[in-house]
């Protein structure tokens, strides 16, 4: 067991300082109790002390102690990418020392992006992967929040760590790997998409959507099967596989005004798309939600919810993904505070426009592992690494050696530390000609790579979620003394209140992790309306 | 199993090779192109034709599959159901990488010329106007145009008294015959393979109507025929 003293911190600043070592201590893999003092820390306990001062003597003598820049926590803080032999770390610097904790935590609170991208953002307030260092030095390819939990590991003492082997969320030795797909325009034979074609083929001298405009003229006319209805082979595909993977349904605007002028055109009431919903669900694919472009806005998630449950009827819709990766890019915490009030357990929207990782992570993340009230269901945020589009050349605006080492590194990065790899390959994109020529290749280049490696598991975003939040109620066993008994959102009536500190037993108790303020986990340089843990 | 592409298909190869032709020679060279299939000069032969390929499979057992698109998805994930050794390309048209990596052992094409030699379209005129040795190669597909490894040749000759459609007609037969010994021995793990030297290969495109004449200028005058 680890033991983390986070002793002596600011009310304001601890919430984030906590779930900043949960999330470390989570890809650390072994088991961690989390102390706010050290009387609470078994005598025998291995220590590991990340205190806001270092008045207070460590009751156990066996531990390390972790270098603190405060500036990082206060707001005045710079951090930078430290190259060391085979991995980058992100943390804060303060010559001589190097905090990782911070470095982890401006991660999570997407400090990074803040300051390390370019300053300006599209329509939608995404980050356009051109520039600003963060994208010149790749390092949207590294998963830096794992490399931080390697570079604590590697200094605390190895025989201790002996005593404690590393644990892997997806079974010893594997890495997971999910497939899911957005349906965005599965039908040619539309006449909205055949118009589209025609508009960009003719109008704008695109020759490979002239192809597409030709080919469902023809194909209509000619009686043949929709080329970009592609569900069928997707599951034959990856029945090859002996996987399954999950599809991400437009639920409609949860307002007719609200709908965004890119959102998918298609009216997922009909018979044909409710039929193949159905299909799917019956098969043991997983159905999520792809909601459109302003819904984060109109917090329309649980109408999207709802309304897929309802077509599907065949049980809870586990996920969303917002349509153009379309939550709040420059708070997601709210995009997903509002996804877990309408009852979702995971979201797939971040991606950095790129190959690669957003937020500095290749493994999930709990959002919500202090929001009071969600300790009986977590909501946790997914990474989502690769979209067809970004590795095809002509659409991603790379050279095919450049895409070639972007994602080889990436999957061996995966590969070689137990970690996440999801793949976002649009339905119609399997059709594979004009418009998409070239997409499915690459795919099939991904999955080649990781059966040959023969460690990868399988799985829908449904079951990592599952399996990533068992794996963290596993792994921490909570708060203080009363570790057994406590986990996340620890319920008011297991705390013994004689075993916390004076300023807390003040306080009522609370679900989840409470503060002497009675606010809940604040970032540096927030307010207290803006929320990154809570 | 026989994939054989669907009316689309054939249409959209098709499609495809006129504008190659298009783009490489002009619409004059297009009228040509196909007047020369379908309405061929007075004294000149007609090209020999054959029997559609379900007739020709009729009685056998072999499966019949139609595909939409050379490429596609679809077709793809066919054939990675089909989990083959080995697939054969009889004239369907350039495949992607994709498609060719699809059979376990690989995807052998058939040319109708020797390699080292002429690649590309069209060889056989090539071959009688360069002055290159008439020959068929089995080779496994790589992503470069008739470039793979080598898997077995054949010299040939026109026979005596064999006009050039005649001559043509048998290259295709002699190049079916030595795709399928090529395709048996990759099978059974006895092929040969030699390495491809592209410095000693020369990529030939569509020729002209011009350059046609020539080549069969240059058949009568060698072969008197």
């Amino acid at each position: 067991m680890l033991h983390f003293l986070v002793d002596s911190w600011p009310d304001r600043l601890r919430p984030g300082v906590e779930a900043t070592i949960l999330e470390l201590g989570l890809r650390m893999g072994r088991p961690l109790v989390i102390h706010r003092h050290p009387s609470s820390i078994p005598a025998d306990g291995y220590v590991i002390r990340y205190g806001w001062d270092s008045g207070w003597p460590l009751r156990s003598p066996s531990g390390v102690d972790l270098p603190v820049v405060r500036a990082a926590w206060t707001g005045q803080g710079s951090w930078k990418a430290i190259r060391q032999s085979e991995r980058v770390l992100w943390a804060a610097v303060d010559p001589p020392h190097v905090d990782v904790v911070s470095g982890a935590h401006d991660l999570l609170t997407f400090g990074h992006e803040r300051r390390c991208c370019i300053p300006e953002r599209d329509r939608l307030g995404r980050i356009m992967p051109h520039s600003g260092h963060w994208f010149e030095e790749n390092l949207q390819l590294e998963p830096l929040l794992e490399h931080n939990a390697d570079y604590l590991i590697t200094l605390l003492d190895s025989r201790r760590l002996a005593g404690m082997p590393r644990s892997n969320p997806w079974g010893p030795g594997k890495f997971a790997v999910s497939i899911t797909h957005d349906v965005d325009g599965p039908r040619l034979h539309s006449l909205f998409a055949l118009a589209r074609s025609a508009f960009l083929g003719f109008l704008r001298h695109n020759a490979a959507e002239r192809e597409s405009f030709a080919w469902g003229v023809l194909s209509r006319m000619l009686g043949k099967e929709d080329p970009y209805w592609c569900f069928s082979r997707w599951m034959t595909l990856e029945r090859l596989l002996s996987a399954r993977s999950t599809f991400f349904f437009y639920p409609g605007p949860s307002q007719p005004f609200r709908r965004h002028r890119n959102d998918p055109h298609y009216d997922p009431r009909s018979a044909r798309f409710q039929a193949q919903m159905r299909t799917l669900a019956e098969g043991g694919w997983e159905i999520g939600a792809h909601t459109g472009i302003r819904e984060d806005a109109h917090d329309g998630y649980a109408v999207a919810r709802s309304r897929l449950e309802k077509w599907r009827g065949l049980g809870q819709v586990a996920g969303v993904r917002a349509h153009y990766w379309a939550i709040d890019w420059a708070k997601p915490w709210q995009s997903w505070r509002k996804m877990a009030v309408a009852g979702f357990q995971y979201d797939a929207s971040l991606n950095p426009m790129t190959i690669g990782y957003r937020g500095g992570s290749m493994l999930p993340r709990i959002a919500s592992a202090f929001w009071p009230g969600f300790g009986q269901r977590p909501f946790v945020a997914i990474p989502t690494a690769f979209m067809d589009a970004y590795l095809v050349p002509r659409a991603a605006g790379l050279q095919p050696n450049e895409i070639s080492q972007r994602t080889e590194r990436v999957l061996a990065g995966a590969a070689r530390a137990g970690g996440l790899v999801v793949l976002d390959w649009h339905v119609r994109s399997l059709a594979n000609f004009a418009t998409f020529a070239g997409y499915l290749g690459p795919l099939l280049d991904i999955l080649t790579r990781m059966r040959r490696d023969g460690d990868c598991r399988f799985l829908t975003l449904s079951e990592v979620a599952t399996e990533w939040t068992a794996y963290a109620q596993h792994l921490f066993r909570g708060f203080g003394t009363e570790a057994r008994d406590h986990g996340f959102g620890c319920r008011p009536d297991c705390r013994k209140r004689e075993h916390l500190p004076a300023a807390d037993r003040a306080q009522p108790a609370a679900t989840g992790l409470p503060s002497a303020s009675g606010t809940p986990g604040l970032g540096p340089g927030t307010t207290a309306t803006e929320v990154p843990f809570a | 199993m026989v994939l054989l592409g669907s009316a689309l298909e054939r249409l959209r190869l098709k499609y495809h090779s006129l504008n190659r032709i298009r783009k490489r020679h002009g619409w004059v060279e297009v009228y040509h192109r196909l007047r020369d299939r379908w309405l061929p000069e007075r004294g000149q032969p007609r090209p020999i034709e054959v029997p559609p390929l379900v007739e020709l499979l009729a009685g056998l057992p072999t499966r019949i599959r139609r595909y939409d698109r050379l490429n596609g998805g679809a077709l793809i994930v066919d054939l990675l159901e089909e989990n083959l050794d080995v697939l054969i390309l009889a004239g369907c048209g350039m495949v992607s990488a994709t498609l060719a990596a699809t059979p376990r052992l690989g995807c052998v094409n058939g040319h109708p010329a020797i390699l080292p030699g002429a690649r590309g379209v069209d060889v056989l005129e090539w071959c009688l106007i360069e002055g290159r040795p008439f020959g068929i190669t089995a080779h496994l597909v790589a992503p470069q145009v008739d470039a793979g490894p080598i898997l077995l040749r054949l010299p040939i000759q026109p026979d005596p008294g064999e006009s050039l459609p005649e001559f043509r007609q048998r290259v295709v037969v002699l190049q079916a015959e030595v795709v399928a010994e090529a395709a048996c021995r990759l099978a059974s793990g006895n092929e040969t393979r030699i390495q491809h030297d592209l410095g000693q290969s020369r990529l030939y495109y569509a020729t002209t109507h011009a350059q046609r004449q020539q080549a069969i200028a240059i058949y009568h005058a060698r072969f008197g025929v």
